[in-house]
């Protein structure tokens, strides 16, 4: 087959809002800019399916006061420079928005509507206009404002590789995945921005499976926070978006005796209104109680907010249409509701304009890792924003004061032709890793109290599949050998969260040990990182700074629940 | 997830295709009904099939697609007028598809391709005289059906009158070595005297079974031993199989067409090479070779999305994701969508939200996914 050759400055991986943001920053710098994504060519990432609501501390509210809020919601677990670095930013980008032509909500005095998060004072989202549209419209924004920039976009191209000149980049290697053609690419600086993925749960919009964790690890890059996951509540049978508007509106979750059993067992002071993470907690406990099945009760939204929540375009309001055509009113109903491990929340570790510890290999977006288990929502629209226009104006910078890397066509075709061998052959097909994958994440003492036993369980069981099934995957088309790569990320992606979930033997924000139910105040706070060695995953601590950090943590978010200890050793028996 | 498409309502669009970011849909580009491109295009070059090729990135297959109608696409892409282009259904909508440009880039991708050898097929032998592109064609796609072709060209290289033009004479360089590369014979400063009373027993003494005349213009007037001529005085051909009065003797290009484009001049050298490996095989010239008359499929664009053409440089051509950018834009009128990869499918709704036929029907309710409160995953099994 011919393989197509691609030569540019500046590389990027990922086609959603940070790699575009990147792209355009870095095109004031480089003659050339290349973005490739595995979607097609304009879908423009998960941010398009999102509300497109986002975190932004407006010119009134003081940074000091949102950092000592978030650092409590975060149980001191927090990245405080880098969050600094966000929210600082957050309202240039959010006027950045407003120029390309983005609309956000305002109310009838014409201000800004902001939602508080989690139950927080300070920390509150800005929704996007209309709803249902918000991300739509974000993504058409932000594609228009890149017409005349030196930034091209190629769609449905798999990345399986960063090739390396000695220890520098040099590059990418994959395929089309619609045609299984190879790609060559040389590029003076990558720029890596496809999430670390998740376990296709739920909906499109919280889970792209990606092959991330793979390149980065590869490429020698160290990932941080894997011990993490967004922990999603969702309709068990169909998708919602939107509960992290509805929840400080009046929504809540309530059992089949009918309590709000948040507020009346686990948190009297927030109730539902508080992170997924901790009314997932509340769930299992009710469930196992006897007291399930659980079900989403928005009959307190106050009136006056209805029209604000009923999804008004886009896929909400098809969606919503088409349930009410089928009998099912998600407002009136009682509709129930199952949590699923949806994304991971690690990300490769970067410096604060997304340098990896690589030469010339960066990571924007949600590529690194920012919330630590527990989420604010609109945090990814404004941190794909933010670190997406630095790590953009970095990388440009870097690759236009450097020379070219040699690329290694042999080094690189034989990178290529480890994947390209499998095409053509039949096999165990690429669904059914997802599906084991997804079952070895499901047991709730693997992902919601977690145990040294369930974890193990899984770990014990992911070797096996990667030694029985992972060699005999098949890919019968280009379709299949995509998914394929995706679904040994996803096994490789799952592995990082148990071996970093083993690692972390202490409760705090989104991890919660069943058999180490508190905080472990005797050691120094520190992160959980990833390195390879060989084929290894090597799993080591590293100490936050904390005396570059301004906030000491002082209280603590998880001390405002109280889940039974009794009830919590159950899971150890 | 994805419940069906209503084949009634499917314009073949490819929104779903091209929207879809779980990769779940294709398109059946198979249909009777061609596409009004592939209806104004004087090769019937399969456009709809080449453009749906290139949405896939199917960079070889989209070649060869346009290979088997159009021999010489880098030549093609510079020199056709496009006449594909007037009826896009895009021109309804924002801008036609830059269809010439898209040629122009293949024929180049076309002109780097390292060709091997064709096999040899067939026993008898067929002589091209005049290396022009008519000619050429023909010589083209008799090689590469396996039989041994030589040409016979009087002037010292290969391309007729387009030897003045500095790109397209390097352009017919390319070409004509890869024609000798398959297997071809080109032999240079070599006139037979078509005039002459004895030049087909010649060639018949050399083995020759068929002889494609592709002289160009010189013959205007003249008469070849034994051949009828037509009332503008060049040689009288069938017009579709290009076969003149003597049944192994056939005209193409200037020596038989008035006004004959340089497209056209291609397309007679292929229709040529048809018939001539018709009767090498025993056959009729005409074996399969009668246009049948297409109906034309409709061009709705109601509800579609603008987009605006990709940049083309200042030559017209087209880079490679320039390529496959514009080739997107191609609504591959005629053809329709089917659900090639259901389990794919994540209920997002994107193909749905933006069909604008509205066919596509998506189930609110998603696959059912493992989730922590079910009763074997809440146990804390041992």
């Amino acid at each position: 087959m011919h393989a197509t050759k691609l030569k540019t400055d500046v590389l990027i991986i990922g086609g959603g809002f940070a790699g575009l943001w990147a792209a355009r920053q870095a095109a004031r710098h480089v003659k050339d800019v290349l973005i490739v994504d595995k979607g097609p060519r304009d879908w423009g990432g998960l941010g398009g399916m999102s509300g497109g609501d986002m975190i932004t501390l407006h010119a009134d509210q003081d940074i000091n006061e949102w950092m000592d809020e978030i650092v409590f919601f975060n149980d001191g677990l927090c990245d405080q420079l880098m969050m600094l670095d966000t929210l600082r930013d957050s309202l240039p980008r959010f006027h950045d928005y407003e120029a390309m032509g983005h609309t956000f909500t305002r109310d009838e005095k014409g201000d800004y509507v902001r939602i508080p998060q989690r139950g927080l004072t300070h920390v509150s989202l800005t929704t996007s206009a209309p709803t249902g549209k918000g991300g739509i419209n974000m993504r058409a924004a932000l594609l228009r404002s890149m017409e005349g920039c030196s930034v091209r976009r190629m769609g449905n191209i798999m990345i399986t590789a960063i090739t390396k000149d000695g220890n520098r980049v040099s590059g990418a290697v994959g395929f089309f995945n619609r045609s299984g053609e190879p790609v060559f690419i040389e590029a003076k600086a990558v720029l890596i921005t496809a999430g670390t993925g998740g376990w296709k749960a739920s909906y499109l919009q919280n889970s792209m499976a990606s092959g991330c964790v793979e390149l980065a690890l590869d490429a020698g890059a160290r990932l941080r926070n894997f011990e993490f996951i967004d922990n999603w509540n969702v309709p068990k049978l169909f998708a919602w978006e939107g509960q992290t508007v509805l929840l400080p509106l009046g929504g809540r979750f309530i059992n089949n005796q009918n309590e709000e059993f948040m507020a009346k067992r686990y948190s009297p002071v927030l109730g539902s209104k508080t992170d997924t993470q901790y009314n997932i907690r509340g769930m299992v406990l009710e469930v196992r109680a006897g007291r399930g099945p659980i079900v989403f009760d928005t009959s307190r939204i106050p009136e006056e907010c209805m029209k604000e929540v009923t999804p008004a375009a886009g896929w909400m309001k098809l969606n919503n249409d088409k349930l009410k055509e089928l009998g099912v009113d998600f407002f009136k109903d009682k509709i129930e509701w199952m949590p699923q491990p949806i994304a991971s929340e690690g990300g490769i570790a970067t410096d604060l304009e997304g340098a990896t510890g690589v030469e010339g290999l960066f990571a924007a977006g949600t590529a690194q890792s920012l919330p630590t288990g527990v989420y604010f929502g609109g945090l990814s629209i404004c941190h794909c924003a933010t670190s997406g226009y630095k790590t953009g104006e970095a990388i440009g910078r870097y690759a236009a004061g450097c020379n070219a890397p040699s690329f290694d066509q042999d080094q690189a075709e034989e990178l290529l032709n480890r994947e390209l061998s499998h095409l053509g052959r039949a096999g165990i097909a690429p669904k059914d890793i997802v599906r084991v994958t997804q079952e070895l994440m499901a047991p709730v003492d693997v992902c919601v109290l977690k145990t040294d036993r369930g974890l193990r369980r899984s770990l014990a069981r992911l070797e096996e599949v990667k030694h029985e099934f992972l060699p005999a995957l098949g890919a019968e088309d280009p379709h299949y050998l995509c998914k394929m790569v995706e679904a040994r990320g996803m096994l490789k992606l799952t592995e990082a969260y148990l071996r970093s979930s083993l690692e972390r033997t202490e409760s705090r924000a989104g991890h919660f040990r069943a058999d180490h139910p508190c905080r472990d105040e005797a050691t120094p706070l520190y992160w959980v990182e990833i390195c390879q060695n060989g084929q290894n995953m090597v799993i080591e601590r590293k100490e936050l700074p904390m005396s570059d950090y301004p906030v000491k943590p002082y209280r603590y978010y998880m001390d405002q629940f109280t889940f039974p200890l009794d009830e919590i050793e159950s899971f150890l028996r | 997830m994805i419940s069906s498409i209503d084949e009634e309502k499917c314009t073949g669009c490819g929104s779903c295709v091209k929207t879809c970011a779980l990769d779940v849909f294709r398109l059946d580009t198979r249909n009777e009904k061609i596409a009004p491109c592939m209806a104004a295009c004087p090769a019937r070059n399969d456009l709809r099939e080449i453009h749906y090729l290139l949405q896939q990135s199917r960079l070889d297959e989209a070649l060869d697609c346009l290979k088997l109608t159009m021999p010489f696409p880098a030549l093609a892409g510079r020199l056709c007028r496009r006449p594909c282009e007037r009826p896009c259904s895009r021109h309804a909508l924002d801008e036609s598809v830059n269809i010439g440009g898209i040629e122009t880039f293949l024929g180049d991708r076309d002109l780097a391709r390292a060709l091997s050898p064709v096999p040899r097929r067939h026993i008898f032998k067929a002589a091209v005289i005049g290396a022009g592109i008519a000619g050429l064609s023909a010589a083209w796609y008799l090689t590469k059906s396996g039989f041994p072709v030589t040409v016979f060209e009087a002037g010292e290289k290969a391309g007729g009158h387009l030897r003045s033009d500095s790109v397209c004479a390097s352009i017919i360089d390319i070409y004509a070595a890869q024609l000798q590369a398959m297997g071809a014979e080109l032999r240079l400063e070599c006139r037979f005297p078509l005039t002459g009373p004895s030049w087909r027993e010649e060639l018949e003494d050399l083995d020759f079974r068929a002889i494609v005349i592709a002289a160009g213009s010189e013959l205007k007037g003249k008469t070849p031993c034994g051949l009828e001529l037509s009332d503008s005085g060049r040689i009288k051909v069938d017009p579709h199989t290009f076969q003149s009065s003597v049944r192994t003797v056939f005209a193409v290009g200037d020596a038989a067409l008035d006004n004959a484009s340089d497209v056209l001049s291609m397309v007679s050298g292929r229709r040529a090479a048809q018939a001539v490996g018709n009767i090498l095989q025993g056959a009729n010239a005409d074996m399969g070779m009668h246009v049948r008359l297409h109906t034309v499929a409709s061009r709705d664009v109601s509800g579609m999305e603008q987009r605006s053409p990709h940049p083309a440089g200042s030559d017209g051509s087209l880079t490679l994701e320039g390529t496959l950018e514009e080739s997107l834009r191609c609504l591959t009128c005629g053809s329709r969508a089917y659900i090639a990869y259901p389990e794919d499918c994540m209920t997002c709704f994107a193909c749905e939200t933006h069909c604008p036929a509205g066919a596509i029907d998506v189930d609110p309710f998603k696959e059912f996914h493992p989730r922590h409160l079910d009763r074997r995953f809440i146990g804390g099994r041992k």
